[in-house]
């Protein structure tokens, strides 16, 4: 489903008007291995903005006491369905920003959808189940991608103009888990090395 | 110089010092050891102590934390800082300082907001702190606001990190020494926390550190052992620990400290107690080594004084103990000292005492007779000296032996002892005794003294189955009167002795100044006599020996005659025994036989002349010498010289024979004069071939009146007769003696019936007138 929403992205991309070219950015953690499921997503300044499509319908489902996805990427306007698919209750909520929310799910196969109508990353938890978490990153900009397992994001019709480049993971160490760098129109190929926080699941399991 | 004189202050020094060093060492490892083992102890106390402070600071940052994540995981606390609700999280943050007793709690949002309760902690220092949050730190010490604090955090997830809670603990006096009071030593407490670039004190009862003791606090940090160091100007006893700070880039330090007053104090009581047994057993040693080396030293001074007294004459015995060594030497010393008693008694009896009858000798006489002059001049009291002197004792000596000579002075020092009991006794030498005899008012003592001893002396004796009974002369002087000194008294003495000899024997005589007189006198004789041979005051005259067969003069008799130049003519009875005591009498007698040779050889060759030689001459004088020389001299034939001599010269000892053979030999005749007087012995005239007897005479006084007088000289000239030996008598005064002398075959007469000694000049001008006249008696 991410796939499709990227590919429909690409096609958008090349479908523009202005000169357009690929751009790589590659993403490594501390120790250079690659950081897959980061989130890359280019502003192009001026005109060649395009704001993401918008609408849609993603599911996040709580299974055997997880999110599922962990990750999920969506644009403006669109609606999540949050079905709980266990016998025991959940509390679902968002403090983050671009949507706070209570869902109280205290019955199996019970589902509610929140619609995301900002952008922002929106950061999901239980407040039943600590170790529960999942985040929906809600993008305006039609170039959003997330690293493959080679820590590689792909835009293969990112325009010719300066840009800003902004790359989100969940537990990146820096304010917001996210950093920016400006892009030259001619620049095609970015690198990131970022410092990761251990995941939360796991620190947690300290107590 | 040796430092010590006595032995035992020696010995006592000696061993006080080698106990000394030995208890010095011992107490000072003792010493040592006790404070070593108090600084372990204190050093182990503070490890201890240490571990507790670890486990109370766990304990208190795991308080802190629970409270700190239970408040982050309150849903409405989460809603509230994810929403920026500050009022709520101001009085959610109050509410659970107020419970934990925390003045300072803070939010620090992931994006680096501060949210604070304590306005005292600036925004900037609570947000500097986001870094260590960041990574991950959620205990450790910081300093807020100047002063050092624990800080625990706890993460705040919505689910993602938005922020931390953050307490900060106070570490001021009161927590601090909350925890000192925890210690089961009484130590103090201090936290130091680096504060950009130094530290930051909070403590308790701990003085503020300065920056130097700081320092060696630091260097100390995580060292396992305990230190010294100067805490507010005392030493203490310290340990650095670790402390977790906040952030990573500097330590903070748990200084625990003991002050060394306060650690050694128990040590410091066990050192001095240590100090005063060392110096009570020094003293102790110092005391019975005294005491040890008093109990060895104490004999040997005793030992020592003791010789001290020996040496000055005393006779010492020590108190002998036990059974060591001293004890021994004592008792080796008292036999020594008795040993040394005896000899000085044996060397005293053999030195004041005669050894042959056991009474005292002439030098402890002389010291008592001393001693009874100085006691009689001081009370004036009188005392008489005895001599003694046996009669005869010579005699007795030689015909019986020395052996019964012996006897005889044993038995009469004996005899003398017991008649004057009570009285000092003792031997001069040879025959002599004395008796020193104290008187008191009663003079007539002296006389029964003396009168007892006689008697007593007189007793017979039985020596060698001879019986006879000695008798012996007292002479007595008394002191002071008749000497004032013993050499005088005992001179006094000798003359009364003398006296007594004169008036016959077997009596006593006092001294009484004639007997100096006399004494005098015989010492100006002596004197005068010594000069008469060189003043030629000597003159010989020669009295005539008629031949009754020849009926002529066949011999001259030389009689010596003294002129003195004051008193005239001295009889030679008179100095001859003078003359023989001082030994002139070989000069004199020299003289004699040289004279009288030369006026015989004027005389016609049949005549002949006699000589006299003492028994003194004979034995001391070189009479072959004198008679050869004056028979050279005159060229007279040899046997007109005819010696005559007296049965005494036989007493002086077997000599005599021999020289009379030497003199034979030279053809001088020998006559035996004053025949059949004295201790006569027909033996004399079977052992030697006289020429000549002449016989005494006392018998040609007698012939004609005694009976059996004619019958001795007829038997002395039969026996003369038929040795082939002339007969002389002497004394002849009467015809009617010259009838028998001729009727009975006496060779020769002599005396006044024909003629009386005369000069040589008479003698000259007879020869010359012819001796007719003397013819004409016969």
């Amino acid at each position: 489903m991410v796939r499709n929403i990227l590919c429909a992205l690409a096609l958008a991309g090349a479908a523009s008007p202005l000169a357009a070219a690929p751009l790589n950015v590659r993403v490594v953690d501390a120790s250079g291995h690659p950081v897959r499921d980061a989130v890359v997503t280019l502003y192009p300044a001026g005109a060649a903005a395009r704001p993401a499509r918008g609408g849609g319908r993603y599911v996040v489902a709580q299974q055997s006491l997880q999110f599922r996805p962990f990750l999920t990427v969506v644009p403006v306007g669109a609606d999540v369905s949050f079905p709980n698919l266990d016998p025991t209750k959940h509390h679902v909520y968002s403090f983050s920003a671009a949507k706070k929310f209570e869902l109280k799910l205290f019955a199996k196969d019970q589902s509610r959808t929140v619609h995301f109508d900002k952008a922002g990353v929106v950061a999901l938890g239980c407040n039943i189940h600590d170790q529960m978490s999942a985040f929906i990153v809600v993008t305006d900009s039609a170039w959003t991608a997330r690293t493959n397992a080679q820590g590689i994001a792909s835009f293969g019709d990112a325009p010719s103009a300066p840009a800003r480049l902004t790359v989100w993971h969940p537990y990146l160490r820096a304010p917001g888990g996210m950093i920016q760098q400006a892009v030259a129109p001619a620049q095609r190929s970015l690198s990131f090395q970022v410092r990761l926080r251990p995941p939360p699941a796991m620190a947690m399991t300290d107590y | 110089m040796r430092p010590f004189r006595s032995l035992s202050a020696r010995l006592t020094v000696q061993f006080a010092l080698l106990f000394a060093a030995a208890m010095l060492a011992v107490s000072a490892a003792l010493s040592s050891f006790i404070a070593g083992a108090a600084s372990r102890e204190v050093a182990s106390q503070l490890q201890s102590s240490g571990a507790v402070y670890d486990r109370l600071w766990q304990q208190r940052a795991r308080e802190l934390q629970n409270a700190a994540q239970l408040l982050a995981r309150d849903f409405g606390f989460r809603a509230a800082v994810a929403s920026g609700d500050q009022a709520t999280i101001q009085s959610a943050l109050g509410n659970a300082a107020a419970r934990l007793r925390v003045r300072s709690a803070f939010i620090v949002s992931a994006d680096g907001r501060v949210s604070s309760i304590d306005p005292a902690v600036s925004n900037s220092e609570a947000a500097a702190l986001w870094g260590p949050l960041d990574d991950g730190r959620v205990t450790g010490v910081s300093v807020l606001a100047g002063r050092p604090r624990q800080l625990v955090a706890a993460p705040i997830m919505a689910p993602v990190l938005i922020g931390w809670v953050v307490f900060a603990a106070d570490l001021d006096p009161k927590e601090m020494r909350g925890l000192e009071r925890l210690s089961a030593i009484p130590l103090h407490a201090a936290v130091l926390a680096p504060d950009n670039g130094r530290l930051t004190q909070a403590s308790g009862s701990m003085s503020a550190l300065d920056q130097r003791a700081a320092a060696l606090a630091e260097a100390h940090l995580g060292a396992p052992a305990a230190f010294e160091m100067a805490v507010g100007g005392d030493r203490s006893i310290a340990l650095a620990k670790p402390l977790p700070s906040f952030s990573d880039r500097e330590q903070a330090i748990l200084l625990l400290a003991y002050p060394k007053a306060e650690a050694m104090a128990d040590a410091r009581k066990l050192q001095l107690a240590l100090g005063l047994m060392t110096l009570l057993g020094l003293l102790l040693v110092a005391l019975a080594t005294w005491r040890a080396a008093a109990r060895i030293t104490q004999p040997l001074a005793r030992l020592d004084e003791a010789a001290g007294r020996l040496a000055s004459g005393e006779h010492v015995q020590v108190r002998v103990r036990g059974e060591d060594e001293l004890a021994r030497l004592a008792t080796s010393f008292n036999e020594m000292v008795g040993k040394i008693a005896e000899r000085e008694q044996r060397i005293t009896q053999l030195a004041f005492n005669d050894t042959l009858t056991g009474l005292p000798n002439r030098t402890m006489f002389q010291q008592q007779l001393e001693h009874h002059i100085r006691a009689a001049t001081g009370s004036g009291s009188l005392f008489a000296l005895h001599c003694l002197d046996l009669d005869q004792f010579k005699v007795i000596n030689d015909t019986l032996g020395h052996p019964a000579g012996d006897t005889l002075l044993v038995e009469t020092g004996r005899r003398v002892q017991d008649a004057a009991r009570g009285h000092f006794v003792a031997r001069l030498g040879g025959d002599e005794f004395v008796v020193l005899q104290t008187v008191g008012e009663d003079r007539d003592a002296i006389d029964r003294l003396a009168r007892d001893i006689l008697a007593a002396i007189t007793q017979p004796i039985c020596i060698d189955g001879n019986e006879f009974a000695p008798s012996t002369s007292i002479g007595i002087a008394i002191a002071p009167q008749d000497g004032l000194n013993g050499g005088s008294l005992l001179r006094s003495a000798d003359l009364a002795l003398y006296r007594a000899k004169e008036a016959g024997r077997g009596t006593y005589a006092f001294f009484e100044e004639s007997l100096n007189e006399r004494a005098q006198q015989r010492r100006q004789l002596e004197t005068d006599l010594r000069l008469a041979l060189e003043r030629d005051e000597f003159e010989l005259l020669y009295q005539p020996l008629f031949d009754l067969e020849e009926n002529r003069i066949c011999s001259f008799e030389a009689l010596l005659r003294w002129h003195h130049p004051t008193r005239g003519i001295v009889s030679p009875t008179e100095f001859v025994p003078v003359a023989e005591d001082t030994g002139q009498i070989v000069p004199i007698g020299a003289w004699v036989i040289r004279e009288a040779c030369a006026q015989a050889a004027q005389w016609p060759d049949h005549v002949r002349v006699a000589v006299n030689v003492s028994a003194v001459q004979f034995h001391r004088g070189a009479l072959n010498e004198s008679i050869l020389r004056a028979l050279a001299d005159s060229r007279l034939a040899p046997n007109r010289l005819e010696v005559e001599i007296t049965e005494s010269i036989f007493l002086e000892g077997g000599e005599a024979l021999r020289l009379l053979h030497s003199l034979r030999s030279l053809g001088v005749r020998i006559a035996l004069d004053d025949f059949g007087t004295g201790y006569s012995s027909l033996s004399y005239l079977q052992s030697f071939p006289f020429d000549k007897l002449k016989i005494d005479r006392s018998f040609i006084q007698n012939l004609l009146t005694r009976d059996g007088a004619i019958a001795i000289v007829h038997a002395i000239t039969e026996l003369a007769n038929t040795l082939g030996m002339e007969t002389t008598a002497e004394g002849v005064e009467e015809t009617a003696q010259l009838m028998e002398l001729r009727a009975h075959g006496c060779s020769s007469v002599q005396g006044y019936l024909f003629a009386e000694p005369m000069s040589a000049a008479d003698v000259e001008r007879l020869f010359s007138e012819g001796t007719d006249a003397l013819q004409n008696v016969a």
